[in-house]
């Protein structure tokens, strides 16, 4: 009997045996799949309790595909092997997942099944997240009512193309259709039509004046500290204004509460330097992100050498530095207190001088100082308190300043004999723009499918350029003439805002952002009051495809006052004042989004947007305009536009391509200028972006991105009529504004990244880039050339073209990242 | 000196200046009007042929076969047309009223259907006018004049002087001229006392040869204008001085496309960005449709002859 039972356990046992991996197939969840990435990456999911998860997985199991990290020789690269595992792990399944952070929110591929409530997959971990976090994380997806609005994870940035050495916020958003950049390597935005200046660029929720560093090649935002951007062209939700044309709403990252790490990196340019962890551990954190050009370190030996080569002296030193600081302290879940500090500034100097003494009774000595500065301090309090289960509020109070400097020193001595002569001459311009801010927001959910926001924010605005000369000369120690001259125009404005929006989910197929936005300022005695509606629908067309629409109205009550279409920080920032009305926009936009299978997204979105009181400088200046009478210095006129975008993009673990193609219309209407409408400089008819990334191996990546827009537009002479005379005259005419097309832009951006470890176990990247690959060099300022030619048969030849000074030629770039 | 050359370098290796086609391929040729109408005066316009400048070789600006309309309140007016020298041609009609509605319509062969249009100004409104010293130069004519605050106007002055100048052919024997229509001179450029240049009073410096102030109004009834001028360019060595002075002011109501037009004259001549395509295009102005130029209005007043007491005092 005994033997017939060993012999029946055996057959069993065998049957088991072979039968076992079977088993422990049918065994595996998502759950315990998920589970498996929980363990190995440290992240949890947060999902809808609607949603299954305790249904049998068959693919290929998260331990095998995690395997390859164990040996990776990038512990850092978490990223990829996480968004592999996913992608394997639900692929099939009906369920979408996006990765925020460390949390991977999961929802219902078919957006008619509505969320019920939230889960929070592994509970041991709950003490990290709470419901603000679930709510922002979640509502992700009705935010997307919005047409035109684009959400990039602060990774994108620093995975993106990094122009002489540092990845760039503003030249990533630059590369998405209706953006046209301007002037070459500058930081402009001129979107769907907007003027540069129309742009509501958001640090934490506070206004920035000034985004650029190095006249533009850098922008103010250090990608190493930014969380994510959002970025809106239409759609905007009732609780942005301010500017006409975008809001670019920076986030920047909280520090890690658990632990400390950063990065350190140098590159051609610039060096930087992120430091994060905890203060009090789980309650209070920190991030401090550095930036510093050390481009004067090399220019000031390089000056020292040749002024001591010869008698006059020479030294240029160009700087900026910028630092970004966050520390938040956690009370409790439902209650967080954080103080954000930004502040950045650029410095530019050239200094000549002579000093000789060629013989006992004579000397000379001169001076010349050229300085150009510029910066911005950014100080905001942030108080987030969830008052009750479905009532939150987020107050706070902000200091936002910005001031610019250009100015010319000269002194000197000269001693001849008993006479001794001097002078000392200064002259220059300089502004302060200053907020002083009080903001209260509040998030409320009366039901399933509401989702209110209202709030308010009390603005006082500060404006003060100045423009100043000092003259003093001597003779023999005595004053013989002294003058010091300076004129100011502060002006200041209050400006308080009122809005209320609500996200609607209204059937299973059709969600709703509607919202109205009260802004009013009062400048100089004079009161205006702006209303603003704001809508953005969006229809479900079946599981893939969401069609959608939107109107918004947006008004700007500041004006940046320039003489120039170059972006320099000689212009200044004014109010609008009883003769300078604020600025609107009014836009309309809709759109077709679909999702296909493998993760491939396409959108075709078409827009109309019509600018009034747009503000034009009558262009007579020199490069800084003028303090006192700069309202008579401007024109009043309207501007449209119209074109339709599309993006097409698709991924997969190891590559990423995006196209995107914009067609559009720029015109603009100033009857002081021309009676008919006219073509913007920025009327690029066609845009196309071409990026591809693609990951060989563990150590490599590299990627490519090019880019092309047709030319924008110059004023030019385009007539003209002879006298006839040998030698005679040829009277030339503009016929329109705008009237001579430049070339067309195009250019190639090439990088790589080499991933290797220190000895330490860090990660460490080398970056090497070409910016302009194939150095076409793109003009940054045209003109019309045109020599006349009298011959002795009294024929006259003519020379007409038009020159283009293009000044960026390839640039290659490097640069040297070390986490740690 | 080196270090010029040194940036020169810099810039050299890093910077580029090449040629483009201007595309002028599907650009015609156009009417050029010109056209100023001084209420209560005989009118001449000037119509040419401008053609595109990569052409200007070889094309003809002779116009083709003219034709053109001009009316005056919807009403066809008679005119004399006359050919003008390099291809153009005049056309003369009888004087207009304030408040006259003028039409032009011009096409030729080879060129399209041109319209232009403006009404006279009425009259300068009643005026005084007082002379002061000025901070910024020898005088300040001020100009106080009633003006409609609910309808957009335009002005322009011009002043002329006569009197005696002394000029410096040595202190000890100076030499005395007396002169009569002399052109006053603005003050221009920074000065002594202001860092801001009196540009956005714009002076127009060649209007039938005269420094035409102009200026828009305010939205107040009671107005006042400063003119700033001086008798005699600082930088004048030859003329000592001026004595016995006494000015005459010829005051202007323009129509809005003569204001506008002389204005975008006056940022042609003074935007330093123009050519490079780095500022706005301020200095195009034209109301001719299909075409450049002007076609527009003014009417005069002409002031007494006023003293200048201020020497003496």
């Amino acid at each position: 009997m005994k033997h017939v039972l060993l012999l029946i356990t055996t057959i069993c046992a065998m049957a088991l045996s072979a039968v076992a991996p079977a088993l422990a197939q049918q065994s595996r969840t998502l759950r315990s799949e998920m589970k498996v990435i929980h363990e190995s990456l440290g992240v949890n999911f947060v999902y809808d309790s609607a949603i299954e998860i305790d249904v049998p997985y068959s693919g290929k199991p998260m331990k095998d595909i995690l395997k390859g990290r164990q040996n990776s020789v990038m512990p850092d690269s978490d990223r990829e092997y996480l968004e592999l595992c996913l992608q394997t792990l639900f692929a099939g399944t009906g369920i979408e997942y996006e990765i925020m952070k460390k949390y991977i929110v999961l929802t219902q591929a078919d957006k008619r099944k509505k969320p019920k409530d939230y889960t929070i997959f592994i509970e041991e971990q709950h003490d990290t997240i709470n419901e603000a976090i679930i709510t922002a994380l979640t509502s992700k997806e009705i935010n997307r009512t919005q047409t035109g609005m684009q959400k990039i994870d602060g990774k994108a940035f620093n995975r993106g193309f990094a122009v002489l050495s540092s990845p760039d916020v503003l030249k990533t958003l630059q590369q998405l259709p209706g953006v046209a950049s301007g002037t070459e390597l500058m930081s402009g935005m001129y979107v769907r039509g907007g003027d540069g200046a129309d742009n509501l660029y958001l640090m934490d929720g506070v206004p920035l004046y000034q985004v650029s560093h190095l006249l533009g090649l850098f922008s103010s935002f250090n990608s190493d500290v930014v969380e994510s951007v959002d970025f809106y062209k239409s759609g905007f939700p009732a609780r942005y204004g301010g500017r006409m044309s975008s809001v670019v709403d920076v986030k920047t990252r909280e520090g890690d509460y658990k632990n400390y790490h950063g990065l350190f990196s140098i590159g051609l340019l610039d060096g930087r330097l992120q430091f994060e962890g905890p203060i009090w551990k789980d309650r209070t954190s920190f991030n401090i992100g550095l930036r510093r050009s050390w481009l004067d370190v090399l220019t000031e030996p390089v000056c020292f050498l040749i002024s001591s080569l010869e008698e006059s002296k020479f030294r240029i030193k160009y700087a900026f530095w910028d630092l970004n600081a966050n520390v938040t302290h956690k009370f409790s879940n439902d209650n967080k207190l954080s103080l954000n500090v930004y502040g950045g500034r650029d410095a530019a100097k050239l200094i000549t001088g002579n000093d000789r003494q060629p013989s006992d009774d004579y000397s000379s000595k001169y001076m010349t100082r050229w300085g150009l500065e510029w910066g911005n301090l950014v100080t905001s309090i942030d108080w987030d308190y969830k008052f009750a289960p479905d009532h939150e509020t987020s107050l706070k109070a902000y200091y936002t300043i910005y001031d610019s400097l250009f100015g010319l020193n000269d002194e000197g001595q000269t001693i001849s004999g008993q006479r001794d002569e001097e002078y000392y001459y200064s002259n220059g311009n300089k502004s302060r723009t200053s907020d002083l801010g009080l903001k209260a927001d509040f998030s409320y959910r009366p039901a399933e499918n509401h989702h209110l926001r209202y709030g308010a924010t009390l603005k006082y605005h500060f404006y003060n350029p100045v423009s100043y000369s000092v003259e003093n000369e001597k003779l023999d120690g005595k004053v013989t003439h002294e003058q010091d001259l300076s004129q100011s125009a502060p002006r200041q404005s209050f400006e308080s805002d009122l809005y209320i929006e609500d996200e609607m989910s209204l059937t299973d197929w059709f969600t709703a952002n509607i919202g109205l936005r009260y802004a009013a300022i009062a400048t100089e005695g004079k009161w205006y009051h702006s209303i603003e509606p704001r809508a953005a629908l969006r229809f479900q067309c079946g599981d893939y495809t969401d069609l959608k629409l939107s109107y918004s109205e947006m008004s700007q009550n500041s004006h940046l006052i320039s003489s120039t279409y170059l972006q320099l920080p000689t212009s200044f920032w004014m109010p609008s004042t009883p003769k300078i009305a604020p600025s609107r926009s009014r836009q309309i936009a809709g759109g077709v989004y679909v999702n296909f299978p493998h993760n491939i997204k396409f959108s075709v979105e078409g827009y109309y947007k019509t600018l009034s009181n747009l503000l034009e400088f009558r262009g007579r200046w020199g490069i800084y305009p003028p303090i006192t009478r700069w309202e008579d210095a401007l024109v009043v006129g309207k501007g449209r536009s119209w074109g339709a975008e599309t993006s097409l993009t698709c991924s997969d673990e190891k590559t990423s391509v995006e196209a995107y193609y914009t067609l559009s219309w720029s015109q603009r209407f100033f009857p002081d200028f021309y009676p008919e409408w006219y073509k913007d400089r920025n009327d690029n008819r066609h845009k196309l972006t071409l990026t591809a990334t693609r990951r060989f191996g563990k150590r490599f990546e590299m990627y490519a991105s090019w880019n092309y827009h047709s030319g924008g537009w110059m004023t030019g002479e385009s007539h003209g009529i002879w006298d006839g005379e040998i030698g005679g005259e040829v009277e030339t005419f503009y016929a329109g504004p705008n009237n001579m097309k430049v070339p067309d832009y195009h250019r190639l951006d090439i990088g790589f990244n080499f991933h290797r470890t220190t000895k330490r176990g860090n990660e460490s990247i080398w970056n090497l880039s070409l910016y302009n690959a194939y150095c076409r060099m793109n003009p940054i300022a045209s003109q019309i050339e045109k020599y006349y030619d009298f011959t002795e048969e009294n024929i006259m030849g003519l020379t007409y073209y038009g020159a283009g000074y293009g000044i960026i030629p390839i640039l290659p770039s490097f640069s040297y990242t070390l986490k740690f | 000196m080196k270090n010029k050359y040194i940036l020169i370098l810099l810039f050299a290796l890093t910077g580029c200046k090449y040629p483009f086609d201007l595309d002028q391929k599907d650009v015609k040729p156009m009417p050029v009007v010109r056209g100023y109408m001084c209420a209560d005066s005989a009118v001449t316009i000037n119509i040419h042929k401008i053609v595109p400048l990569s052409q200007l070789a070889t094309a003809d600006t002779t116009l083709i076969n003219p034709c053109y309309s001009l009316r005056c309140n919807g009403t066809e007016v008679d005119v004399d047309a006359a050919m003008i020298g390099e291809g153009g041609m005049a056309i003369h009609a009888d004087a207009f009223r304030s408040g006259d509605k003028i039409e032009l319509v011009f096409e030729s062969d080879d060129t399209e259907t041109a319209v232009a249009g403006t009404v006279i100004p009425g009259n300068f409104p009643e005026y005084e006018l007082e002379l002061c010293k000025s901070n910024n130069a020898e005088r300040n004519l001020k100009i106080r004049y009633k003006d409609d605050p609910d309808t957009d106007d335009w002005y322009g002055a011009v002043v002329k002087w006569n009197g005696i100048q002394v000029m410096d052919v040595g202190l000890m024997n100076p030499k005395y001229k007396e002169v009569t229509d002399q052109d006053i001179v603005p003050p221009s450029g920074y000065n002594d006392m202001q860092l801001e240049p009196e540009a956005y009073s714009p002076i127009i410096l060649s209007f039938n040869g005269d420094y035409l102030y102009i200026w828009k109004d305010s939205e107040e009834e009671d107005n006042e204008y400063d003119l700033s001028f001086n008798y005699r360019p600082r930088w004048d060595g030859y003329v000592a001085e001026v004595k016995d002075t006494e000015i005459q002011c010829t005051l202007f109501k323009l129509s809005e496309e003569m204001y506008r037009y002389l204005f975008a004259q006056f940022d042609h001549k003074n935007n330093p960005f123009k050519d490079a395509g780095l500022s706005s295009p301020a200095f195009t102005y034209s109301n001719v449709r299909n075409g450049v130029g002007y076609l527009c209005g003014y009417s005069i007043v002409r002031s007494e002859w006023i003293k200048d007491n201020l020497f003496e005092e």
